[in-house]
């Protein structure tokens, strides 16, 4: 499965949490942080906790999204589905 | 409910095993060694808490074979007793590891298969050395305050999850752990409670059992010292 399925997996579950007005939409355009981000913190670690949690099941590996690997990187990886997905597949070969 | 507990070979880690057991919960629980309790309701795994990737696979083989999770228990701990200036970095390192790190790292390892349950509950162990700020143990006093620390501030971070996180401090209690300590400074540490006694397993689990109950949903963030001791 691709890392980008397990992104859309991972905001339908979200989705499923919030109010209709909240729910943020599977498109490169949406900002997770920032001054535009679709999502308040909570519902950032949210996210971030859900996509931990299907990449296990997914790939059997437990990975920490948030590392000092996230924090060193110019532009944050939690920037956009695309940075999101390529920092994600970074991760899973180390 | 599947229970996990930390360091589970020996003193206040078996007796809650064996506690929980007998109220016909499922226990999983860890030890840098091999376990010689053995019951068809108890899983070991031997774990080196020090060490975050084996913390990792833990979870994830609790996960795999059992799903959910309903409380984690961080009991796992050790005692550093010393004077300041007799305190070697390295002794003061391993404290941290051991007493903070670890059920830091625990705690996140198993947060996903918390979430999982209707009433998710994680413990910490503090200690009444902590309110007394005792002398002669800076790095165990200090990883104990920085639990409580944790305790408070992962109730609120978790409260979003349903989450409850809450600590005990236990007086001091016949283990392993104070077994080398002088009689003296023990009968000392008593004489500052408010009920001068040594504290018993059973007056742990009394209180685990309060925080585990499925009606304490609303109970959060809290350290109760045993004893009578307060802040």
């Amino acid at each position: 499965m691709e890392i980008k399925e397990i992104l859309k997996l991972a905001i339908d579950e979200l989705n499923e949490q919030l109010e209709d007005d909240e729910k943020v939409e599977f498109s490169d355009d949406v900002r997770f942080i920032g001054s535009k981000a679709c999502i308040d913190s909570i519902t950032f670690v949210t996210l971030i906790s859900i996509i931990e949690e299907l990449i296990e099941e997914k790939y059997n590996k437990t990975i920490h999204l948030v590392n000092e690997k996230a924090f060193s990187q110019k532009r944050s990886p939690f920037y956009s589905i695309e940075t999101m997905s390529a920092y994600i597949e970074d991760l899973l070969k180390e | 409910m599947n229970i996990v507990i930390t360091g589970t070979s020996r003193g206040i880690g078996l007796s809650l095993v064996k506690r929980y057991i007998e109220q016909g919960h499922f226990v999983i629980g860890c030890s840098r060694s091999e376990s010689e309790f053995e019951h068809e309701n108890y899983k070991h795994f031997v774990v080196d808490l020090t060490a975050e990737k084996e913390i990792n696979n833990f979870a994830l083989m609790v996960k795999k074979q059992y799903g959910s999770i309903d409380v984690l228990i961080n009991n796992a701990g050790i005692a550093s007793m010393n004077h300041f200036m007799l305190t070697p970095l390295e002794t003061a390192k391993k404290v941290m590891d051991t007493n903070f790190f670890a059920p830091f790292l625990v705690t996140r390892a198993f947060i996903n298969a918390l979430k999982k349950s209707n009433h998710p509950r994680i413990i910490n162990f503090s200690t009444v050395a902590v309110p007394f700020n005792l002398d002669g143990e800076l790095a165990y006093v200090a990883s104990k305050a920085a639990i409580e620390s944790m305790t408070k501030i992962l109730a609120k971070e978790l409260a979003s999850f349903k989450i409850t996180v809450n600590a005990i401090g236990p007086t001091p209690v016949k283990t392993f752990l104070t077994a080398n300590v002088p009689p003296e400074k023990i009968q000392n540490l008593l004489d500052r409670q408010a009920i001068k006694r040594f504290g018993e397993f059973e007056d742990i689990g009394n209180v685990i059992d309060f925080y585990i109950k499925e009606t304490s949903d609303f109970i959060t963030g809290q350290i109760i010292y045993l004893g009578g001791v307060n802040k």
